[in-house]
């Protein structure tokens, strides 16, 4: 299984890839903004897209409608700060499948993960 | 859609922040934060080593500064990364930015306005840097304790249309 972490902390992309490889997922590429991830994207295959919303030159929301419009149908978790009502549902429609809010404990992290690694 | 477009007192602001404080370090950490004293000021100046900044605009307008002096970074870092720090180097900064960034977003959450946007967050380094708000601004200072040392989140902070 192959996963693209973005977010523009560095530091958070460890801490999810740390997550990732105690779930058994060890095969990541990296992101910093969400022109860069989808620059990734369009260059290699995916099982799974892991991403921020709030960054620099590209937003992960406008990534999560990059890929969507690309036609991809991959699995598109937003781990982000933004919580209120509309922001979820905003990102719900344009194509993310699931949701996490920062902060969050790892354990929550981890069953989000388990969702879709086991799939 | 109802819209919340005022807090009814300065303490709904404080008391999200302090919410959020205690949260980011509860989840992330897995320590506890306690709030030692709570201030108003006109005349802020931080004595920290590093501070995390993060811009709030739309229906609320303001900076917050979250800073913390170097055994505390180092001491979050390690439980972040799993390894310790030498040096205040950019895994730092980064790392007091992404906290600036998750005190500043969870507290967004809880204060009872819609309509508010968060910045990126800016990391300032260096002992007795100085950060300044806006000239005669009312700041909030929250000295918290961390297991490791202190902290505080300074908040300057207004809703459009008030003074």
């Amino acid at each position: 299984m192959k996963v693209l972490v973005v977010d523009d902390s560095g530091v958070m992309r460890k801490i999810i890839i740390r997550s990732l490889n105690a779930v058994g997922v060890n095969d990541t590429v990296e992101a910093g903004d969400g022109a860069e991830g989808f620059k990734a994207f369009q260059a290699d295959s995916f099982d799974m897209v892991l991403t921020d919303w709030n960054m620099p030159v590209r937003s992960g929301l406008e990534l999560v409608q990059d890929i969507r419009g690309a036609g991809s149908q991959v699995p598109i978790i937003m781990i982000t700060t933004e919580a209120q009502k509309t922001q979820v549902i905003a990102a719900i429609q344009a194509g993310v499948t699931d949701y996490l809010t920062k902060p969050f404990e790892s354990d929550d992290l981890r069953a989000k993960l388990d969702k879709y690694v086991a799939v | 859609m109802p819209t919340t477009t005022s807090l009814h007192n300065g303490s709904e602001l404080n008391e999200s922040f302090i919410e959020s404080t205690k949260a980011v370090f509860s989840m992330m950490l897995g320590c506890t934060v306690e709030l030692a004293a709570a201030t108003r000021s006109t005349n802020f100046k931080s004595s920290h080593d590093l501070s995390g900044i993060i811009g709030f605009s739309g229906a609320l307008q303001g900076t917050v500064v979250i800073s913390v002096d170097q055994e505390v970074a180092f001491s979050a870092a390690e439980m972040f990364l799993g390894t310790r720090p030498t040096e205040i180097d950019d895994e730092v900064r980064d790392m007091v930015g992404e906290l600036a960034n998750m005190i500043g977003g969870n507290a967004k959450e809880r204060i009872p306005i819609t309509g508010i946007l968060l910045g990126l967050p800016t990391v300032i380094s260096g002992k007795g840097h100085r950060v300044s708000f806006e000239p005669g601004a009312h700041i909030e200072h929250m000295a918290f304790e961390t297991p490791w040392g202190p902290l505080s989140v300074e908040i300057g902070m207004r809703v459009p249309g008030t003074k």
